[in-house]
């Protein structure tokens, strides 16, 4: 437990306790009582003396108090409390509810997608909850508003607000795996469950989408013609893509994958001995990513061949599965761990300022009552 | 300051203290007795009766009429003196110093610092009054009167058993308030026989009329002596301030308005008491402690040999 104030010039503020104290006894030296024996002949005597007396040491310290209540409420105390981390909870992007899965090759021979909740391999139906856009938390019963947040924002908004979690699992869709962006060191025990929706091609092999000039298409259709099946889809209008390929003015065209970052410690890049991880616009979109030259991929169609061959490989790290297991993802994105135990910040200035109140009100109750 | 010194006492010893109701006395003194008998003053004639002393025929009368008659004389006797004083807080007031001086002889050392309160001129009043019992022969007794520190004395003759009541009544500690008489049952196993009794007290509160009710019921010669200071009797403030009293009470915020009301209940106190004691054949005299002990003391045997209401 720590205590902390916000503002603590106002402790100069305790300097005014002298002020009831300085009246309290300069009244008492000038209202020093004169001995008389026949008070009973006064008029509307009343037993106020010793009991007067009392209260004003009552009043002294009850005005004591409020000033010492008031000086601490403007210093703005602030308790941190360490709360236990004891929480589980199971939480599952809302875009699992829309079964058609990004990037997969259409198959005319699969059935309409059901909108209907993906039910992964989980047990504990109960303990799973939509993390919806708008950062709420809903049963799977509930449905989710369709705008919001990103889901990673509003993921590390739950654990800012729910000090008391202490393990997520988080089931997410492919596509947001595959363009997950590092999360901070969180002080929570993360478990990704990627679920993908369909098995994708036949042969649950993925199949790359590649944007680019539209000059460098038919290099990949020379590549599918030498793999199969296809790996290739060229889709030059794609927002998201897994290849790119784009000529920055002035140098040689580059290919590079968008690929997730936890992956930095892959090789490098895909042909190129001078890699080096770099920032590019691409269409006015900041991606960081592992860059790879290649010098002319017309001069070069083996190396282009070879170097698609890495990207394939490369890329095909990032595969979805139907659920990784845990192991498997925990070596992607950062995961966390519990660190050490979360703080809640309790103000105590609005209580303080109360408490004065409060104590104001009887100080005036006394001194009005004994008049 | 004691008030009690050798030449008040001196003073005193010179006055003779009246009793003022005939009481039953048991031997011979200066004081009028009830009993009839031989003595010394002739009192009435009576019808002779077989058994009667023949030397207290009167042969002169029984010459020219005939007859025989016992000549009957009032026996004096000695009544004991009890000195009643009321040593509760109250009696702590004191005198009011710039007045008191005045009453003094300019050769008399007076310390302006202190002055004596209530008590202690109460016990000068009661020292004359055994200054003078003593020169009559009489019993004299001292109770001091507090239910803290009760003081008893009992009624006895001698110039030893004077200087301790001297002593007594110059060593005063006053504190606590008065007690009830049946609480004091030392000296109601004292008074059994009627005596003279000056009660000496500030007759503030009730007790004290407690106290006058008990000796006249007692068939005492019972003179009571209330004493106040000038603050008491005319309330000079003449600006608000806090009265705190002696005795525990609560203090209280005082008003000049006031001053009316507490003179005009004061008054109305005083009258109460003054006319139950004139019902009840009590001596009742009021006093300032401003004015000198002598004039008090000449008042009290003024009072006691008129009969009546005595304001000095």
């Amino acid at each position: 437990m720590e205590l902390s104030v916000a503002s603590a010039n106002w402790a100069w503020g305790l300097l005014s306790l002298a002020v009831p104290l300085l009246i309290h006894f300069f009244a008492r030296r000038w209202q020093r009582p004169t001995r008389f024996a026949a008070l009973r002949f006064l008029p509307g005597a009343a037993a106020q003396g010793r009991a007067r007396r009392l209260s004003d040491w009552w009043l002294l310290l009850l005005r004591l108090l409020l000033l010492t209540l008031l000086v601490l409420g403007l210093m703005a105390p602030h308790l941190r409390l360490p709360v236990s981390r004891d929480q589980a909870l199971i939480l599952r992007h809302p875009d699992l509810f829309i079964s058609e899965p990004p990037h997969s090759a259409p198959s005319h021979s699969s059935p309409p997608r059901q909108r209907e909740p993906l039910d992964a391999s989980t047990s504990a139906h109960d303990t799973v909850h939509w993390l919806c856009r708008d950062g709420t938390v809903q049963p799977l019963a509930q449905h989710c508003p369709a705008d919001g947040q990103h889901f990673l924002d509003n993921l590390q908004l739950l654990i800012a607000r729910e000090p008391q979690l202490a393990e997520l699992t988080v089931q997410v869709p492919a596509a947001l795996w595959r363009s997950a962006l590092p999360l901070p060191a969180l002080p929570v025990r993360l478990h990704w469950q990627v679920i993908a929706s369909d098995a994708g091609p036949a042969d649950n092999e993925p199949v790359w989408i590649v944007r680019g000039p539209v000059e460098y298409e038919p290099l990949f259709v020379a590549a599918n013609a030498l793999s199969a099946p296809p790996r290739w889809r060229w889709q030059p209008d794609a927002a998201a893509a897994d290849l790119i390929i784009a000529d920055p003015a002035g140098n040689a065209p580059v290919l590079w994958h968008d690929a997730p970052l936890p992956w930095r410690d892959a090789p490098a890049s895909s042909g190129s001995e001078n890699l080096a991880p770099a920032s590019f616009h691409v269409d006015g979109e900041q991606l960081h990513l592992q860059v790879s030259d290649m010098a002319s991929l017309a001069d070069a169609p083996t190396r282009l061949a070879a170097l698609l061959a890495r990207s394939d490989h490369w890329l095909g790290r990032g595969r979805p599965r139907w659920l990784l297991p845990a192991a498997a993802a925990e070596q992607g994105l950062a995961v966390g761990a519990p660190a050490a135990p979360a703080i809640r910040d309790l103000a105590l200035q609005p209580m303080l300022f109360m408490l004065a109140l409060l104590l104001l009100l009887a100080e005036r109750g006394l001194v009005h009552g004994r008049r | 300051m004691t008030l009690i010194d050798t030449e008040f006492l001196a003073r005193m010893r010179r006055l003779n203290l009246p009793v003022r109701r005939t009481l039953p006395g048991f031997s011979h003194g200066p004081h009028r007795g009830k009993t009839r008998g031989a003595g010394l003053e002739f009192s009435e004639y009576r019808r002779y009766e077989p058994g009667d002393d023949l030397r207290q025929i009167d042969w002169k009368l029984a010459a020219r009429s005939d007859r025989y008659f016992v000549r009957e004389a009032e026996r004096d006797s000695q009544v004991p003196i009890w000195l009643l004083l009321d040593v509760s807080a109250s009696m702590l007031a004191q005198a009011d110093s710039a007045n008191a001086g005045r009453h003094y002889d300019s050769s008399r050392s007076f310390d302006a610092s202190r002055c004596y309160d209530k008590a202690e001129f109460g016990a000068a009043i009661l020292a004359a009054v055994a200054m003078m019992a003593a020169r009559q022969g009489d019993a004299v007794g001292l109770a001091l009167l507090s239910d803290e520190q009760p003081v008893l004395l009992p009624a006895r003759r001698g110039q030893r058993e004077l200087q301790r009541v001297l002593a007594a009544l110059t060593k005063l500690d006053c504190r606590g308030t008065l007690p009830l008489p049946h609480t004091a049952r030392a000296l109601a196993g004292q008074l059994r026989s009627p005596a003279l009794c000056v009660l000496v007290s500030d007759f503030i509160d009730d007790s004290s009329l407690v106290w006058l009710r008990w000796l006249a019921a007692g068939g005492h010669d019972v003179a009571a002596l209330a004493l106040a200071n000038r603050d008491e009797q005319e309330l000079p403030f003449r600006q608000a301030q806090l009265l705190e009293g002696f005795e525990g009470e609560p203090a209280q915020a005082f008003t000049p308005g006031q001053r009316a009301g507490y003179l005009q209940a004061r008054a109305a106190q005083r009258g109460h008491w003054a006319r139950w004691c004139r019902q009840h054949r009590v001596q009742w005299l009021e006093a300032v402690i401003e004015q000198s002990p002598d004039s008090v003391v000449q008042a009290l045997l003024q009072g006691r040999a008129s009969g009546g209401l005595a304001w000095s």
